[in-house]
């Protein structure tokens, strides 16, 4: 009798673990060559990461030690990789590809893994987000292999938004080939607008001066994340700072807190405080907001355009699209934000060649380009290609998106990198309650990141 | 081979996977990261790792973090645990007591990212179970900033573990009761002690070796704090206002993966391990068995 009880006792917690700790992902996530079953896993999946796919991976890598390993951390890039690089096959049916699918903190952890043990297991292609470049933007971290030589040999810079290539770009060297051109414009209620008689701002005075116009009849003039709530708040705040060359990353890479740095944070401090601005604490929160018809603007880059649609579709026609406010008289009327480059390790084995005339194919080429913006909406860096990526867009009341992408590609910012951005943001974050709550102000928070940067140049 | 020898060698080779995986696994790790401790990026001899983590405010911040949690976990989870183990062990829950323990046990079963997700629901400022509940009891005005609020961070963490470790601890406590043979609460009741007396003078120094173990888990779980941590912070990016949530693992994680200090990480590890030996050093004294 206690036996079975015991018994069922064990088989219930059994059970109960295996519900409870079951629910992260399953199944692989690595994908080669013509397995299709295998890549429809990786079709229907999304961001991921664990030892089960790990083992898949490798299982998969193993199948082909001469396939063409990449990395990808975002389910539409790693789709696809998949459709390209089965169009490369077509004319090079000796090469194999095999895809893997990770999260991005995964991917980076794992790289730096690999870099401190000589660069066993690592992969041959590498899909880095803008974000994760800086935390190998060292001497010993650098995992990618320079790209110079073939930049130049096949004038790239010409070819691409030179912005977008120098994205990643350390110490004089190029990493990566970009994805995307990720301009930032302002999306804005034309309805709106016009029934209140507010002009669509061309500046940052004029944004604030509709924002307490709308105010006034119980509209936000934007959603934005809550600042006092842990976020990454100040990555969205650097988008208008770097369109006025403002941006915390200075152009030599050193910290470069501004009076305009100052001002954003405080304007967006106040109208948050002041109910102009709807301040959320995870996005999901503001769909709503924007379905009842409560948010006048909306700054976004191109990749996330396309979340009014899917989030409030009964908007259609509503929307429009223009320039950003400039925050000074220089700034331009576009800025950046994210981003992908596709770099190649240094530890590969593969011929580099071959890896390049992928890289080229994948990430320059114009049909390729087109086709990865007809699949998933990457407006293309690549000024070829920008052209056929025009057209009508209804949901912006059929303005050519495209057309004001191409038109504002010149005056794409550089998005600056350094090193020491994560040790900005994770101070800006620790302090953020404090500004908001008025227990230190704009100065004091000023004088805490230019510690906390010093402090990491100088634990380097 | 002579059948001497094969039978002198055969325990060692019957326990040798053990000492093979723990070698490769356990000994190489803790050797290497030693030695890289005591290397600068050039791999030259610097004792500088370990002079940095010793002048590092943060680093004495996530100390004293892991130090708060620590108190709160021997002064508010535990106790909770213990009333609920002598709760199980009551005459008045019978057969009931199997069930109630596997409830209790499930929090400890559960995934770590699971209840991160779960808690940060439950905390959140715009419509967090818990401010939406205190907010329905007119018990506060305004939303709480659970996660924001360096006042509130602890606590919220501290709720968490409650909720995650009070169940498989009762267990342990559990296990204990039921050790202490009955005679002796019936001998005090016969002397005239009451329950009170017969927990104080009986049930609780009787249950010394369990709670040895358990608090000595809660002092390491303490300072190994991650998963919890990681998970409602959710970008990374933060550790908190103030640095509230910041525990020394996390600091080595951040500073090894985010700020690439692989050496720095190294010291770290090693001077939280030497911290984490006093204190259970001093926690071993102060339960000696003074008998």
């Amino acid at each position: 009798m206690l036996k079975k009880r015991l018994g069922m006792l064990l088989g219930i917690t059994l059970l109960a673990t295996s519900v409870l700790s079951g629910c992260g992902s399953g199944g692989g996530q690595a994908t080669e060559g013509s397995k299709t079953a295998e890549s429809k896993a990786v079709e229907e999946s999304g961001e991921s990461s664990g030892s089960a796919e790990d083992s898949a991976s490798s299982e998969a890598a193993e199948a082909n030690a001469d396939s063409i390993v990449i990395w990808a951390f975002a389910e539409p890039h790693a789709r696809y990789f998949e459709w390209v690089s089965e169009e490369y096959k077509k004319d090079h049916p000796d090469v194999e590809f095999t895809i893997e699918l990770m999260d991005n903190v995964a991917l980076a952890d794992r790289l730096s893994v690999i870099n401190s043990s000589g660069g066993e297991g690592s992969p041959d292609l590498i899909d880095m987000e803008q974000g994760t470049f800086p935390r190998f933007m060292t001497e010993e971290q650098m995992c990618l292999e320079p790209l110079d030589e073939y930049i130049e040999r096949d004038n790239v810079v010409e070819q691409m938004v030179e912005t977008r290539l120098s994205l990643y770009s350390y110490n004089g060297h190029y990493y990566g080939l970009e994805h995307a051109l990720c301009p930032v414009t302002m999306a804005y209620r034309a309805d709106l607008f016009e029934e209140y008689d507010i002009p669509v701002p061309t500046t940052w005075d004029e944004y604030k001066a509709a924002a307490e116009e709308f105010a006034k009849h119980d509209i936000y003039i934007a959603s934005t994340k809550d600042m006092s709530v842990i976020s990454d708040e100040v990555d969205s705040l650097s988008v208008l700072l770097r369109a006025a060359n403002a941006d915390f990353v200075g152009e030599d890479g050193k910290l470069n807190i501004t009076d305009e740095f100052k001002q954003v944070v405080m304007d967006h401090i106040a109208m948050q405080k002041n109910g102009q601005m709807h301040a959320w604490e995870t996005q999901d929160e503001s769909w709503p907001v924007f379905a009842e018809d409560k948010v006048a603007t909306y700054f976004t880059a191109d990749w996330a355009a396309g979340w009014l649609r899917d989030n409030v579709p009964e908007q259609s026609g509503k929307w429009q699209m223009a320039p950003l406010p400039k925050l000074t008289d220089s700034a331009a009327g576009v800025s950046v934000r994210g981003g992908t480059g596709l770099g190649m390790s240094k530890y590969t084995n593969k011929d580099k060649e071959v890896l390049w005339d992928f890289m080229k194919f994948a990430q320059l080429d114009k049909d390729n380009c087109v086709e990865k913006y007809q699949q998933i909406a990457l407006y293309p860096p690549v000024y070829a290609a920008m052209e056929e990526c025009s057209g009508p867009v209804e949901y912006y009341n059929n303005q050519d998106l495209g057309a004001l992408y191409q038109e504002l590609a010149d005056e794409i910012p550089t998005q600056n990198q350094a090193d020491w951005r994560y040790t900005f943001t994770e101070t800006f974050n620790s302090n953020a309650y404090d500004l908001v709550e008025g227990n230190i102000t704009i100065d004091e928070m000023a004088d805490i990141l230019t510690d906390a940067v010093n402090a990491y140049e100088e634990s380097k | 081979m002579k059948s001497k020898t094969k039978r002198k060698l055969q325990p060692y080779l019957f326990i040798s996977p053990f000492f093979i995986l723990y070698a490769i696994f356990g000994l190489y790790p803790t050797v290497s990261g030693f030695a890289l401790s005591l290397q600068d990026k050039a791999g030259q001899f610097t004792m500088s790792n370990y002079q940095k983590v010793f002048a590092d405010q943060r680093f004495w911040k996530a100390i004293s973090n892991a130090a708060v949690y620590m108190m709160g976990s021997i002064f508010i989870i535990l106790p909770v645990a213990l009333i609920a183990a002598l709760m199980l062990n009551s005459k008045y829950m019978g057969k009931k007591s199997g069930i109630v323990s596997t409830i209790f046990f499930l929090p400890n079963v559960t995934s770590v990212i699971v209840i991160g997700i779960v808690f940060k629901l439950v905390l959140r400022v715009n419509n967090g179970l818990l401010n939406t509940a205190l907010q329905t009891l007119h018990m506060i005005d305004r939303p709480i900033k659970f996660l924001s609020d360096p006042f509130w961070a602890m606590p919220s963490i501290l709720l968490i573990g409650t909720w995650r470790f009070f169940g498989v601890n009762s267990l342990y406590f559990l296990s204990g009761l039921q050790g202490i043979p009955a005679e002796l609460g019936e001998a005090a009741r016969i002397d005239g002690a009451g329950k009170w007396k017969e927990f104080w003078y009986i049930t609780l120094p009787l249950l010394k070796p369990i709670m040895t173990y358990i608090v000595f888990m809660a002092i390491t779980g303490s300072f190994a704090m991650f998963g919890e941590v990681l998970t409602l912070v959710q970008n990374g990016s933060s550790v908190g206002s103030r640095d509230s949530m910041l525990f020394p693992v996390i600091y080595l994680y951040n500073s090894m993966f985010k700020n690439n200090q692989s050496n720095r990480a190294a010291a770290m590890g090693y001077v939280i391990a030497v911290i984490l030996l006093l204190i259970t050093s001093v926690q071993r004294w102060l339960f000696r068995d003074k008998d």
